[in-house]
């Protein structure tokens, strides 16, 4: 099969899924014993709403046709860019329609904000990780390799929303450091004021942006720590045994210049490989994270639309799921096709690179 | 035909992995810790409650300071489980001569329960649900890993998309949601009153969305070892397809898969604590070790970091070090086993 039918046929699948993972949450919602009425409309639980409140209202946000149609609306919308309205806090103009959060301007900033959480603290599992690993593989068996492998083992084993709030408990003997919140990069609309100013500037900027984010960071690498030093290690010790390694020695090759230029670099794959299959697992942590320091982005905006105290806001769970599954699936599709690039073997059926990896998902 | 001496006899499958194992000292620390924290939240609840004089649910309403603060470790307080003085303001002493009894690791929180007993019994239904959820995901990773790995094509195919699925599906989101729908329903299954209320439900919901990883070591281990040597020996002296899944491929797959679930009892241990700060979708009766964690957290509407004022230490201590030993255990027992098993991985 040539490269280019490969990455067709892959796309289609994952097209498929994502269709069937937002259909499924359309499905699961209609099974809850949720009132979409009741959802827009809020106010007691106990008071029934009049039947022809409950019409204009299941009318206006499409509840009245079956399923099916529902979804085909929802999927319209989506390919034209639009994800609907969040059903919280909607009001309803009989003759002029609805008029309520846009989940797509609601989703954006939240994205955003998710992303910096994520791939600031990949970065810095990375700085963490590969010198450990390089170290603990140069010298198998050493008390280092030891001490680092128990202390990783209790960063996995302590769950993130501990390691947060014990970081918040800490920050309050140390002002210094922000305990959380977020400030954008670019000058929001209207200023806001900083507790914690880099300098006495209000609140953005990337030096604030970044300061502000090194708590989540922080708790984001401590989690994944122990997996990734795991697997990189066990990877660049079977790698150094390579023959290559020992001609680079032979030539005169540092050790620093061997580790860092020659083994390193083919020991990324299977990195690559985990950072993919672990993005769901990323997706719980960084709910937790984004809890426990205040950070509104995709994961608090799931919180929101499920707490509710009447009902779940049906078009933001659906965007977040939508959101979250291209994410993965996305992210799963790129390194299947990066490695079919790399190797043309990949792309032959029934070929599973996630056999290069045993270990555990936390 | 020669005798084989009984010791080298010996020598083989179980036995060695016993000797290789028994090598690393802490998996095997691990594995001792493990039984005792079974053998302990099996029969101590009843004999602690015995021994003590009051249960895991019984309140303390002296344990408690002005500020709610509960008292610390080794604490003797007045067991009166209500106020008898009239006045209702009056919280600060209990009448003289009211019985005392011990709190061995002080309170649990503002209604001054014991945290040792609740611990025990938290410590039960968070275990049912790790080992309930594990067992669960783990079966059905075998099942279908097993027909992916051996029948391979389209089979293989329409496995590996549903796995794709599954994992693109965010678990902490589906159990939410369908805490509300599936989980109402069978919060009550008890199975006889082997299980407590909610946990029928949680290794449910967990189990079946997180068994896309064993389901992937099955295929991977199934689909190397179907062109071994002697699984083609095998097919050549006639022995069936179900025959050899049974006696040649599964053996070599269950260690391999035992070593993986004990991480995967590390890992339920932790999103159960999880789902109890969400305090979200499906809500245990009864404490576990994710309710006591919530008791020093707070919830995710309410997370409270450490203060000295309102809260003791020990609350916020022991619940916290329970679940991180256990998972620190489990994890190092896998690994122990990992490491048994593939004795040329360093």
């Amino acid at each position: 099969m040539n490269l280019g039918a490969y990455i067709f046929r892959r796309t289609a699948i994952a097209i498929v899924l994502l269709v069937g993972l937002t259909f499924l949450t359309f499905w699961l919602y209609d099974l809850t014993p949720m009132d979409p009425a009741r959802v827009v409309l809020g106010g007691d639980p106990g008071r029934p709403i009049p039947a022809d409140q409950r019409k204009i209202v299941d009318h206006a946000i499409g509840v009245d046709q079956p399923l099916t149609t529902q979804y085909v609306d929802w999927v319209k919308g989506v390919v034209h860019g639009d994800l609907g309205t969040a059903w919280q806090g909607l009001s309803i103009d009989p003759d002029n329609g609805i008029f309520g959060t846009s989940v797509t301007a609601a989703m954006m900033p939240a994205t955003w904000r998710s992303l910096s959480v994520v791939i600031g603290g990949l970065i810095l599992l990375l700085a963490i990780v590969i010198p450990i690993a390089a170290y603990s593989a140069s010298r198998p068996g050493s008390w280092f390799d030891r001490l680092t492998a128990i202390l990783l083992l209790i960063g996995i084993s302590t769950h993130p929303l501990v390691v947060g709030l014990l970081l918040q408990s800490l920050q309050r003997q140390w002002h210094w450091i922000p305990w959380g919140g977020y400030c954008p990069i670019h000058r929001p609309g209207e200023e806001v004021a900083s507790a914690f100013p880099v300098s006495g500037s209000p609140c953005y900027g990337a030096a604030n942006w970044a300061w502000h984010l090194l708590l989540p960071w922080i708790t984001f690498a401590v989690f994944f720590a122990a997996l990734y030093v795991r697997v990189l290690r066990t990877t660049l010790i079977d790698v150094l045994d390579e023959p290559y390694i020992a001609t680079a020695r032979a030539k005169g090759a540092s050790e620093n210049r061997v580790m860092f230029r020659h083994a390193l670099r083919n020991a990324m794959r299977p990195i690559l490989t985990m950072t993919a299959m672990e993005a769901g697992m990323a997706v719980s942590v960084l709910l937790y994270i984004e809890v426990v320091y205040g950070i509104g982005g995709l994961g608090r905006l799931s919180l929101q639309a499920f707490s509710g105290e009447v009902g779940y806001d049906r078009p933001m769970i659906v965007a977040i799921v939508l959101f979250i599954g291209i994410a993965i699936i996305g992210l799963n599709l790129l390194v299947d096709i990066l490695y079919a690039v790399v190797d043309p073997r990949v792309a032959t059926p029934g070929h599973d690179r996630r056999q290069l990896v045993v270990g555990p998902a936390a | 035909m020669v005798a084989v001496p009984a010791s080298s006899r010996d020598r083989s499958g179980s036995r060695l992995l016993w000797s290789r194992f028994k090598r690393d000292r802490l998996a095997v620390a691990s594995g001792v810790f493990l039984a005792l924290l079974v053998a302990a939240i099996v029969v101590g609840p009843p004999i602690a409650e015995r021994v003590l004089g009051h249960g895991p649910n019984d309140l303390f309403p002296y344990a408690v300071d002005t500020y709610l603060k509960p008292v610390g470790p080794l604490s003797r307080v007045p067991d009166l489980n209500t106020s008898v003085s009239n006045d209702e303001y009056d919280l600060g002493t209990a009448p003289p001569g009211t019985p005392k009894t011990l709190l061995i690791l002080g309170g649990d929180g503002p209604l001054g329960r014991d945290m040792f007993e609740r611990l025990l019994v938290g410590g039960r239904i968070s275990l049912e649900v790790a080992f309930g959820a594990s067992l669960l995901a783990v079966l059905i990773g075998l099942v279908l890993g097993g027909l992916a790995g051996f029948l391979g094509g389209m089979v293989d195919g329409a496995i590996g998309r549903l796995t794709d699925f599954i994992m693109a599906f965010p678990l902490l989101l589906l159990l939410i949601l369908l805490g509300n729908t599936v989980g109402n329903r069978i919060t009550f299954v008890t199975l006889h009153g082997a299980l407590q209320p909610g946990v029928f439900s949680l290794i449910l919901l967990i189990g079946i969305f997180a068994w896309f990883y064993p389901a992937r070591i099955v295929r991977a281990e199934v689909s190397a070892l179907k062109q071994r040597e002697f699984v083609e020996s095998a097919r050549m002296v006639g022995a069936g397809e179900w025959r050899i899944l049974r006696t040649h491929i599964f053996p070599h797959v269950m260690p391999v898969l035992l070593a993986y679930s004990s991480f995967l009892v590390a890992s339920v241990i932790l999103i159960e604590a999880g789902l109890s700060f969400l305090n979200v979708g499906i809500r245990l009766p009864t404490a576990s070790w994710g309710t006591l964690l919530t008791n020093a957290w707070g919830t995710y509407r309410n997370p409270q970091p450490y203060d000295p004022q309102r809260m003791s230490i020990w609350v916020t201590v022991f619940p916290t070090l329970a679940i991180l030993v256990t998972a620190v255990a489990w994890t190092l027992f896998g690994e122990g086993l990992r490491r048994a098993l593939a004795p040329r991985s360093r």
